[in-house]
């Protein structure tokens, strides 16, 4: 029929190029296999094996699952490969930004013992384990050094509070060392 | 507790032998050892093994994990090139010509 191409031409491409991807076994016979923005499926080692060496092909139920979280694209497309760039760059946009955040450990003495807490603490030894004049000094250079026009000072423990002088020293060195246009929440 | 020891030809890649070794690292520590062109890995158990068959099954898990390596460099090659278009597209020279034509 003119105007009408052949079914033919609708068909899924079968050239198909392998996109950068990790994998991990989990257990016998089952792996999971991630895109570069970390979205993955299950595989078995022959279903690994195949998308590798791209032994797959419209309606064998991999062509498609690998098509879909971006393992496989079609050679010379550059549309999946933006779609993957686009995902890429959200996921990575705390990158792009300078640090804002900078906490200070004036302590690591702590009298208390919660279940959840990571920390090392330790309970004495006020000259070993406390934040001394000079290290607050240069760390607060680094943190007023930050390209950010606004940073967070936060105080991390053990308890913050058995150093309060460190703490009462640093936010005022801070308000008083901060360039022009430079804010500081702490 | 014996060693065990496997050896490969001078054409497997010391780096995936380098990163299963370290994959086996709760298991058994691995020396690993190039002598005239072969590398040699002593497979040494972090407990007693009992008997031939526990030896073959960490033998068989030591050469799985080699050949996994070996799959992960295969791909790591073959997708460098387009990888870097990827990167390129996100944050380099072609986000910015994208960005400078307004589409995105």
């Amino acid at each position: 029929m003119a105007g009408f191409r052949d079914a033919a031409a609708f068909a899924p491409t079968t050239d198909l190029q392998l996109l950068p991807l990790r994998f991990e076994h989990l257990r016998p016979d089952r792996y999971f296999v991630s895109n570069v923005v970390g979205e993955g499926l299950l595989l078995n080692r022959e279903q690994l094996n195949r998308l590798v060496c791209l032994d797959v092909f419209p309606g064998d139920g991999l062509y498609e699952r690998a098509f879909e979280k971006l393992l496989i694209a079609v050679k010379g497309q550059r549309s999946q490969l933006q779609l993957l760039a686009m995902r890429l760059r959200s996921r990575m946009a705390f990158l792009q930004q300078p640090t804002a955040l900078h906490i200070f450990v004036v302590t690591l003495r702590c009298e208390h013992s919660c279940p959840y807490c990571q920390v090392s603490r330790r309970s004495v030894d006020r000259e070993r384990f406390d934040m001394s004049e000079e290290t607050a000094k240069r760390s607060l250079r680094i943190a007023l050094a930050a390209p950010a026009s606004t940073i967070k000072i936060e105080f991390q423990g053990g308890e913050p509070l058995l150093n309060f002088p460190r703490i009462q020293q640093i936010v005022k060195a801070a308000q008083q060392d901060a360039p022009d246009g430079k804010s500081s929440n702490s | 507790v014996p060693d065990i020891l496997v050896d490969f030809g001078s054409s497997q890649s010391i780096g995936a032998l380098r990163e299963a070794a370290y994959r086996l690292i709760g298991e058994a520590s691995c020396l690993i050892d190039t002598v005239d062109s072969r590398h040699v890995c002593r497979l040494i158990p972090k407990t007693a093994l009992a008997g031939e068959a526990a030896e073959q099954a960490l033998r068989a898990r030591f050469l799985d994990l080699v050949t996994d390596e070996n799959l992960r460099e295969k791909v790591a090659a073959e997708t460098a090139g387009v990888r870097d278009v990827i990167l390129a597209l996100a944050f380099g020279a072609l986000a910015r010509e994208r960005e400078d034509s307004g589409s995105g």
